[in-house]
């Protein structure tokens, strides 16, 4: 192995990520040497704040800490492991394979091994700033509860665990590649909804363990567990640690080097999967009677054919491209990530959500229709240059871009809807009228994402694309909440009682509720169809060379 | 005369002048080719005549129709294929060239017929339900012909078309731009391949630096420069300033 070209290897990684990703190509992060003073900040500021504050700490509270001080050292490294994997698994849904399988390091003279040595290497640094939080954090930890000499062999022993994460995602990211372009070749359509389901389990799974209350009890668990589980080589470095801990200087000895052989063990499975699977190969898959012919002049509610024709592709991008199948997680994900903590919380399921089940729609349908409708002009890349070329106008390509967000986000809203209706029934009139503001709301939102889409749009392809800038992101936001306040500010008004002083009786309120929500939001959504209509005529007016 | 007319088109980029007061006429039936060195302004020509780049002054029009006033109307008679096709890869070809059918308000049946003739001609039939991520430059470069010829279009405008397209295919391309042609179709054409835009073009426009400095005839462009009984690849480095290419290559260590 050649120690410069892996380093050099390492670099171009490492930059290539940073500049083709949401940070952008002028970003100071791209810069090794400002992320290593970024590390030494993240390092430096807790250990110096634990460092001043523990020895502060009153002997009773001291008491309480330090078997949390004890456990943040045995589980660290399983945290770290498993938070790069997580990280990398989802870099690597975010890419396109097409990319990835032009890349030059395929065909310059750089061996399986120095290309796993040094991507690994690239995504430990990429990740460093969160290996050098934990260390600032369990360090003044680890000193001021006796635990000194632990230092040396914890520190260790958790970069080779944090190592591990990169060189396990090289392993996933070779058997992900080819394996999956030869499912997907031989499979055609069954295999891109395969990869849908697969991809939205997936990030749900993720999104979920690292929710904070299941990370809690997993925790939890590992601890008390990790004397039961010591056959499992991810537990080795922490039942190294642990064993340090209880001068089993023996057992200690055993599982570092376990783990030091399993480090090498995995590096070698990497190489030897990588000269197997060398790069991805962008497939030519063939699905039977694939014409899908829009007859010409009819039309499917409001879409016109040729608005048809695009939202179809839309639909196509989305279940087709790798990198966009995780927006479809997003719906899933969001109502998972909103019902968690209240069916787990232990509280009364009804009292929880009748609480917060407004606050959850309001959300959803600012989130989905914003989230799907901005990208969808950035996600073109540079096949836009195909929408300028054809004869397509500004109304039916927004009305084309909208359609799909609208039946995306509806279908999600209605599903949180009917869960929480299920969970904690209110009255039917009550539960029309705030189903009427989300859905108002979606359209509304919808116009005002694709208005800031077709403003701001990052055609950037690269690794985990966001497609839509960071001003773009932040103005579709704000307009977008001021939006939505406006439109479920009727509601407010009823479900705080202010609409009751009115002497409408409860029905009466629920439709006074609905009418004014109508006339409220047909205000915003004229404005919002504005703003989205004057952005597209300016996209479409001239193409960025 | 309808075809293509530019009349004092202007275009700079961030203060670049790419494209320096370019006034250009393609009458029905022609093939202008559009030579130049890398950076001279011919894509970024092509993209104005499409309307996909907007001019800071001057005027186009195609067929009669101004590209900058009534865009979607003269999107409707150009067919365009540029030097790099970037196709919706994640759609199968008769997908994509569904979309654009639609965008043009082909008729259904035609439609059909349409991509299966000229899928047909180009040897591209047998991929028609193929998504097209995993397809050659010289594949995808068929499909945007066939997308760019789907509507019968009065102007072509194409940029590079023949890169990566084998012999067979390249020769299929070259006649069918001739009968084309033929049949009243104003063609402006792009190409570094310097025979081919000798064995096609019924004229020939030279760009260096955002002008063009020198048009007509091979024979007329010949005896411009001075040299009668040179090739077009002689001519073309005597006008463009770049005929020292030999002390280049021998200043090289190779």
């Amino acid at each position: 192995m050649n120690r410069s070209t892996i380093l050099s290897l390492a670099t171009v990684l490492f930059k290539s990520y940073f500049r083709a990703s949401r940070l952008g190509r002028r970003s100071l992060f791209a810069n090794p040497r400002v992320l290593l003073v970024i590390d030494l900040v993240l390092f430096a500021v807790p250990f110096g704040l634990l460092a001043y504050a523990l020895p502060l700490v009153p002997a009773d509270l001291r008491s309480s800490i330090q078997p949390v001080a004890v456990q943040a050292l045995e589980v660290l490294p399983v945290l770290l492991t498993a938070a790069v994997i997580v990280a990398g698994v989802l870099f690597e849904l975010g890419q396109s394979s097409g990319l990835a399988s032009s890349e030059a390091v395929n065909w310059l003279p750089v061996s399986p091994s120095e290309y796993i040595l040094a991507s690994s290497v690239s995504t430990t640094f990429t990740y460093s700033p969160l290996f050098f939080l934990c260390l600032g954090i369990t360090i003044p930890l680890a000193v001021n509860f006796g635990m000194l000499s632990t230092i040396p062999l914890f520190v260790s022993i958790s970069f080779v665990a944090f190592l591990w994460g990169a060189v396990i995602v090289e392993v996933l990211r070779s058997a992900m590649n080819r394996i999956s372009s030869s499912v997907y070749k031989k499979s055609g359509r069954a295999g891109v909804a395969l990869r849908i389901i697969v991809v939205v389990i997936l990030l749900v799974a993720l999104q979920t363990a690292f929710n904070p209350y299941v990370l809690y009890v997993a925790l939890s668990g590992i601890v008390s567990g990790i004397s039961l589980v010591w056959f499992v080589p991810m537990i080795w470095p922490s039942v190294a640690i642990v064993s340090f801990i209880a001068a089993d200087a023996f057992r200690a000895t055993v599982f570092t080097l376990l783990t030091l052989i399993f480090t090498l063990l995995i590096f070698e499975g990497a190489s030897m999967l990588r000269a197997k699977y060398w790069s991805p190969v962008p497939v030519s898959i063939a699905v039977s009677t694939s014409t899908v012919y829009v007859p010409q002049g009819k039309s499917l509610l409001w879409l016109d054919s040729i608005a048809f024709a695009v939202a179809s592709k839309e639909l196509r991008s989305l279940t087709r491209r790798r990198e966009m199948t995780r927006f479809l997680a997003i719906p899933v994900m969001l109502v998972v990530a909103s019902l968690l903590p209240v069916l787990t919380s232990g509280a009364n399921t009804k009292t929880s959500l009748s609480g917060v089940s407004l606050f959850l729609l309001a959300e959803a349908s600012i989130i989905l229709p914003i989230m799907l409708s901005s990208i969808s002009i950035g996600q073109e890349g540079k096949s836009i240059s195909n929408i300028y070329m054809l004869p397509i106008s500004a109304k039916e390509l927004a009305n084309g871009k909208l359609s799909l967000s609208w039946l995306l986000s509806s279908i999600g809203i209605l599903g949180i809807a009917l869960l929480i209706q299920f969970l904690a029934p209110v009255a039917v009139l009550q539960f029309l009228a705030v189903l009427f503001a989300a859905f108002f709301n979606i359209l509304i939102e919808g116009y005002v994402g694709l208005g800031a889409g077709s403003r701001y749009p990052n055609f950037t392809v690269g690794p985990r694309a966001r497609y839509l800038t960071f001003t773009g992101f932040i103005i579709a936001f704000v307009i977008g909440l001021l939006m939505t306040l406006g439109t479920f500010a009727p509601l407010i008004m009823y479900q705080t009682g202010f609409l009751n002083t009115l002497n409408f009786g409860s029905i009466g309120s629920s439709l006074f509720t609905i009418v004014l929500t109508a006339a409220v939001g047909t205000v915003f959504l004229v404005f919002a169809r504005l703003y989205c209509l004057q952005g597209m005529k300016k996209l479409l007016s001239n193409m960025e060379a | 005369m309808d075809g293509i007319i530019l009349e004092s088109v202007r275009k700079t980029f961030d203060g670049k002048v790419a494209v320096k007061d370019l006034t250009l006429s393609v009458p029905p039936g022609e093939v202008r080719g559009l030579l130049g060195p890398n950076g001279s302004g011919k894509s970024t020509t092509m993209k104005m005549v499409m309307g996909i780049i907007r001019p800071d002054n001057g005027k186009i029009s195609v067929c009669g129709v101004d590209t900058l006033r009534q865009p979607l109307d003269a999107k409707r008679l150009v067919g365009y294929v540029p030097e790099l096709p970037y196709l919706y890869e994640y759609l199968t070809v008769s997908e994509y060239l569904d979309f654009v059918g639609t965008a043009y308000g082909i008729d259904l049946k035609i439609r059909r017929e349409r991509v299966e003739e000229l899928l047909q001609a180009l040897q591209m039939l047998e991929h028609i339900n193929e998504v097209m991520s995993g397809f050659s430059q010289g594949m995808k470069q068929k499909i945007a012909f066939t997308a760019a010829l789907l509507h019968r279009p009065k102007v072509l405008i194409l940029d590079e078309v023949l890169n990566g397209l084998d012999p067979r295919s390249a020769k299929i391309v070259k006649d069918i731009l001739l009968r084309l042609a033929g049949e009243g179709v104003s063609v402006l054409f792009s190409t570094h391949v310097l025979e081919i835009a000798e064995a096609m073009c019924t004229r020939i426009s030279i760009m260096n630096e955002g002008s063009i400095i020198a048009e007509g005839t091979v024979k007329e462009l010949r005896s411009k420069a001075g040299m009668p009984s040179s090739t077009l690849e002689e001519t073309f480095l005597k006008l463009t300033g770049s005929e020292d290419t030999d002390k280049i290559v021998e200043a090289l260590k190779l």
